[in-house]
């Protein structure tokens, strides 16, 4: 369980992270959501410490992660960034130094096995001895999360995971993640830009906005009045075979008729936003804690 | 079922790679011994690899064969195995702290310094009253304070790195760019004290840039061992962290690498290694830039191979461009730094054609 109480930081005079706190459970794949800039990335980094907060702390498992070690860190939280350049090696150099947290200066008979594992659990057995400078971006990517998973974490922050994917890979990749999360019973915390994947793949959101957590909580706070304040975007939130689906509108009235005529046997859906004077009224419950 | 029993299949892959790596060391360390042995045997007076083995073992009569070997060629051998060495080594752990191809001593203006604080002890301190005499045009005559001098010039660099790296909290990229700016301006330097000093002292000035190991003698070569030897091992040590720090400071901060005290200690002590070289024998170009290019391209970028291949390629490199300096204009001996820098840019011009048609 990973536990963030009121965190704040700042670039220079700038705050970009104000008072976020939020408790998530293990087996969880969490997505933080939210416009560019809005603070998602610098959220993944103060939970790793690579950024330190100038106000609250960060609990893993009960231990304040501000008294642990690098090392220590390491071994407990695998971080894919949101930009990967490939580094003149093999694929299996590129995974293998995700153990470093765990290995002496020389690898071991474990290491290498672990890493071997990890690359056909990611379906990159036939890449391995390849330069991972011949890589496509996607299989780049997955190289990426496999160091990660390498760190063997407990919680695996994952700044866009899915960046650069075709979409079948996008599915396999979400899939992946959601299936390890659980079996392994990681906290995964993922920046996401593509809103239906997180829909379809994610237990719990973090919208945010300007830096506040802006709401928490489980599929129901993805709702279209929420992503209007989080994106600035008018959009329909359909229920599509059980999965929540984000449409966006060609302009208001479209969505309004759309989400008059429509009515899901499955899901009531909100009512059309409330225009007064031409601006959209929204109506915000409390931050939520899961 | 999430891990695929065919689990284990690409580690043949990496072993043999591994095998393939430390079969080139040890190659590589089979030709340097070969090319160091050479050395002691190369010069106006030839001498078979049988008389060089007595003659280091003690065996033997002739005085003057063992006198050449352990006074004159043994400390000229020992010097440039150790800078080059030294050189190659600094010249990969700067290129990888740095995230710059490009880094090497040269670059980062540790070599201009040293330049610059010989000019001023010749110049100014006085140090570069010269004489005419015998084969050597231009002798100075307080060689101490040159290499002082040269120590605290090149030294210069190191405070201004130190300076950059801890208070301003300049970036990787932004320090080699202000270590361009530190050469320009330590060459200013230098060129204006010539401006102002005797046809003599500006001849001695000039002299003392040229690269050359018949400085070294056993003194500079046990201070040389004592400053390499050591950060050869911290750098081993932390060839893991290198590795780490390839993928970009966020990865290795968070694979557990203090990436600041990381970047600040490596340039520190690959200036100081470098320091010490220069001041004793003076500039020598390319070694520091061509090793670690040379060395990637046959055993890649795992640092826990590259930084011994480079100190031996340095070594190697060094000795080949002496033999080279005391034989191709036999009996003169050219100063070893213009070799190098006559052969390293089309080699290094080579290797990066080679590199990009890849």
């Amino acid at each position: 369980m990973i536990s963030i109480e009121g965190i704040s930081v700042s670039y220079g005079k700038h705050e970009v992270l104000k008072d976020i706190s939020c408790h998530i459970q293990g087996g969880q794949v969490v997505s933080v959501l939210g416009m560019n800039g809005s603070g998602k990335s610098t959220l993944l980094k103060t939970i790793n410490r690579i950024l330190h907060p100038h106000r609250g702390t960060v609990h893993l498992y009960g231990q304040n992660t501000g008294r642990m070690s690098r090392e220590q860190l390491a071994r407990s939280i695998g971080y894919m960034p949101q930009k990967s350049r490939a580094v003149d090696c093999t694929v299996f150099e590129a995974v293998l130094i995700g153990r470093k947290p765990h290995m002496a200066w020389h690898v071991s008979t474990k290491d290498i096995e672990e890493t071997s594992k990890i690359i056909q659990l990611m379906g990159l057995g036939p890449y391995a001895d390849r330069n991972t400078t011949e890589l496509s971006g996607g299989e780049l990517q997955r190289v990426v999360i496999a160091r990660a998973l390498a760190q063997a974490p407990q919680v695996l922050l994952l700044d866009e995971p899915v960046n650069h994917l075709d979409i079948k890979s996008q599915l396999e990749v979400m899939t992946l993640i959601r299936d390890v999360t659980r079996r392994l019973g990681l906290v995964t915390i993922t920046v996401m830009h593509d809103l239906n994947i997180a829909l379809r793949f994610s237990d719990k959101f973090m919208m945010m906005a300007d830096g506040i957590l802006f709401a928490t909580g489980g599929r129901e706070v993805v709702t279209a009045e929420n992503i209007k304040e989080v994106y600035k975007l008018n959009v329909m939130v359909r229920e599509m075979e059980g999965i929540s689906v984000v449409i966006p509108c060609h302009d208001q009235g479209s969505c309004c008729r759309n989400e008059i005529s429509t009515t899901s046997p499955s899901r009531k859906l909100r009512p059309c936003h409330q225009f007064t004077n031409g601006k959209v009224s929204l109506q915000y419950g409390p931050k939520r804690i899961f | 079922m999430l891990i695929d029993p065919s689990a284990g299949l690409e580690q043949s892959g990496y072993e043999r790679l591994t095998r393939r790596r430390t079969l080139v060391l040890l190659l590589a360390l089979f030709l340097f011994s070969i090319v160091a042995i050479l050395s002691l045997g190369v010069g106006s007076y030839q001498l078979s690899p049988a008389a060089i083995l007595k003659a280091l073992c003690g065996l033997g009569d002739d005085g003057i064969v063992r006198h050449l070997v352990w006074s004159i060629r043994l400390p000229r051998t020992m010097g440039a195995i150790l800078a080059g060495a030294g050189l190659g080594v600094s010249g990969i752990v700067m290129q990888t702290l740095l995230k710059n191809p490009l880094a090497a001593p040269s670059t980062l203006g540790v070599s201009q310094g040293a330049a610059f604080g010989a000019a001023f002890a010749i110049i100014v301190l006085g140090a570069g009253q010269t004489h005419v005499s015998g084969n050597e045009a231009v002798t100075l005559t307080s060689r101490s304070t040159v290499v002082i001098s040269a120590f605290a010039g090149s030294l210069i660099t190191v405070i201004v790195i130190f300076v950059l790296s801890t208070i301003k909290r300049i970036s990787a990229e932004s320090m080699i760019l202000a270590g361009v700016a530190m050469s320009a301006f330590l060459s200013a330097c230098t060129m204006l004290l010539q401006y102002f000093a005797s046809d003599v002292q500006v001849a001695a000035t000039v002299f003392w840039t040229f690269g050359d190991l018949g400085k070294a003698g056993p003194p500079e070569n046990v201070i040389m061992a004592l400053t390499l030897i050591p950060a050869f091992l911290y750098f081993m040590l932390k060839s893991w962290s290198y590795n780490a720090l390839q993928w970009g400071d966020d990865v290795a901060k968070s694979l557990g690498v203090g990436v600041k005290s990381l970047r600040l200690a490596g340039l520190v002590i690959t200036c100081l290694i470098v320091s010490v070289a220069t001041s004793f024998l003076g500039i020598i170009g390319f070694i520091g830039l061509l090793a670690p290019h040379l060395m990637r391209l046959i055993v890649g970028n795992d640092q826990r191979f590259l930084i011994p291949a480079s100190a031996l390629a340095g070594g190697l490199l060094l000795l080949c461009s002496d033999i080279f300096s005391r034989t191709v204009l036999a009996p003169v001996i050219l100063p070893v730094g213009i070799i190098t820098s006559f052969a390293g840019a089309p080699l290094f011009l080579y290797l990066l054609l080679t590199r990009r048609s890849r």
